[in-house]
């Protein structure tokens, strides 16, 4: 297993977001976590990422990691090519070539100078997954990764993630959508705290 | 040294994308100054320099112009190191994240505010020059300084807790106005209470005025002035490592696989 989650619960205050969530993940495998707005997704992401500490439970993750959070963080006065400077440094990368390809193929390589505060929101969120993937990480957390995309770009986020799959990496895709979860190995509802296992092929009905 | 070097690149290019703290640069120094200089009387006036305890005697027009000159900078430092860490908060906790070196980030940051703060003063400074000529123009430059660091490190602080630019820069403007108003010597010449050397600009503002009218320097003034940057410097930092801190989540690097396509 690349990532194990055990029994990870969290709180804020008296109000419990996860009881007793778990979760297995191998590597080439793309895992689904769906569920309705406020169940705890974004929580149980950020625990995964390390960028909140859980109650209680273990988080086990072997490999590097790819995180690409909910809303776009970025830095609105700086260009994209210069978020990629940054991120090169930040991920020790000798080159910027997969970061590029990436540019291409979400279709940001004409906008490569420009600052983040002059891209619309579809435009930043690809961004926001360049950043997440450009340094090829074993498991790649994504929330929402989808949302502001067109119909084009969503497709080719799909043969992305395909792509990523084949390569064996491990994909875990949270979204408020439970749609085209076919395309998906394995599927989870997150709702009253816990992570209920779903056929993949149940979950659009 | 190379993340250090662009993060602090970075910093200055989005620092002079500002176009606000720039035009407020470009006109409130100087408009402040020269109606400090224009407006406010001439005529001599009496009044004890709370440092050494002397009574020493200057125009009203040339301390109105020190008073009014380290207020526009610190007004502006501090809003700009304020605007400059709202907008980089989440931004360089991703980047932290990722893997980018803390301290290189954290040295970016200081050496901004160094620069911004001395860039700004040296600024102020030189449009005094125009009107006035102090007795100690090097102390002058290093009094405005340390009011312009400790407003910029107050901007950084303040940004921990206020989320839009606008409470920010109210919150700056009105402890800008409570600070330096009771201490103006112009208005209380004889005010003399503990509470008064114990404002973040009272170093600034007692240095300021022996470098103007004095060929002396009591250093006592300036001990304040570094406690005032050392706290909310340092409150500011320890803020930062707390909200860049990763959780333990048993990561565990191994041989990666082949690389993706991409």
């Amino acid at each position: 297993m690349v990532l194990t989650v055990a029994h990870v619960a969290k709180s804020y205050g008296s109000r419990s977001v996860l009881r007793d969530a778990s979760l297995r993940a191998e590597p080439g495998q793309l895992v689904g976590v769906v569920g309705e707005n406020g169940a705890g997704k974004t929580t149980l992401l950020r625990i995964l990422s390390g960028d909140l500490r859980a109650d209680a439970g273990t988080v086990r993750l072997d490999g590097t990691l790819g995180y690409c959070p909910q809303h776009p963080v970025l830095d609105e006065e700086l260009t994209i090519r210069q978020h990629l400077r940054l991120f090169q440094i930040a991920h020790r990368l000798s080159r910027l070539d997969r970061a590029d390809n990436l540019l291409q193929a979400l279709g940001l390589a004409a906008y490569d100078q420009q600052p983040v505060k002059t891209l619309s929101g579809g435009t930043r969120q690809k961004l926001n997954l360049v950043l997440a993937l450009m340094h090829d990480p074993e498991v790649l957390l994504l929330d929402e990764p989808y949302q502001g995309f067109d119909w084009d770009t969503y497709l080719r986020f799909w043969d992305i993630a395909h792509e990523l799959r084949t390569a064996g990496r491990t994909v875990v895709i949270v979204s408020h959508l439970a749609y085209d979860t076919h395309r998906l190995d394995a599927l989870y509802r997150l709702s009253d705290g816990r992570l209920h296992p779903v056929p993949t092929t149940e979950a659009q009905r | 040294m190379n993340a250090y070097r662009t993060a602090t690149a970075y910093n200055f290019l989005a620092l002079v994308k500002n176009r606000l703290a720039l035009t407020l640069l470009a006109v409130l120094v100087p408009l402040w100054i020269t109606i400090a200089k224009t407006v406010a009387t001439p005529d001599s006036t009496a009044f004890r320099l709370r440092a050494t305890g002397q009574v020493l005697h200057a125009g009203g027009d040339e301390i109105t112009m020190i008073s009014g000159s380290l207020n526009a900078v610190s007004l502006l430092v501090g809003f700009w190191m304020f605007s400059a860490a709202r907008r980089t908060s989440d931004f360089d906790r991703r980047l932290t994240a990722a893997g980018y070196p803390r301290r290189a980030l954290l040295a970016a940051e200081l050496t901004t505010l160094l620069a911004t703060a001395a860039m700004v003063s040296a600024y102020a400074v030189a449009w005094m020059l125009l009107y006035w000529t102090p007795r100690q123009t090097g102390l002058l430059i290093f009094a405005v300084l340390s009011a312009a660091l400790i407003y910029g490190a107050m901007g950084l602080f303040l940004a921990l807790f206020l989320s839009s630019e606008v409470a920010g820069m109210v919150a700056i403007i009105m402890t800008s106005i409570i600070d330096l108003a009771p201490q103006n010597p112009v208005a209380a010449t004889t005010a003399d209470s503990l509470l008064i050397t114990l404002l973040p600009s009272y170093g600034s503002l007692q240095t300021a005025l022996q470098a103007g009218f004095t060929h002396h320097l009591t250093v006592a003034p300036l001990a304040n002035s570094l406690a005032w940057l050392c706290a909310l410097s340092a409150i500011a930092l320890a803020a930062f490592v707390r909200r860049t801190r990763i959780h333990n989540v048993g990561q565990q690097p191994r041989e990666r696989p082949h690389r993706a396509r991409l």
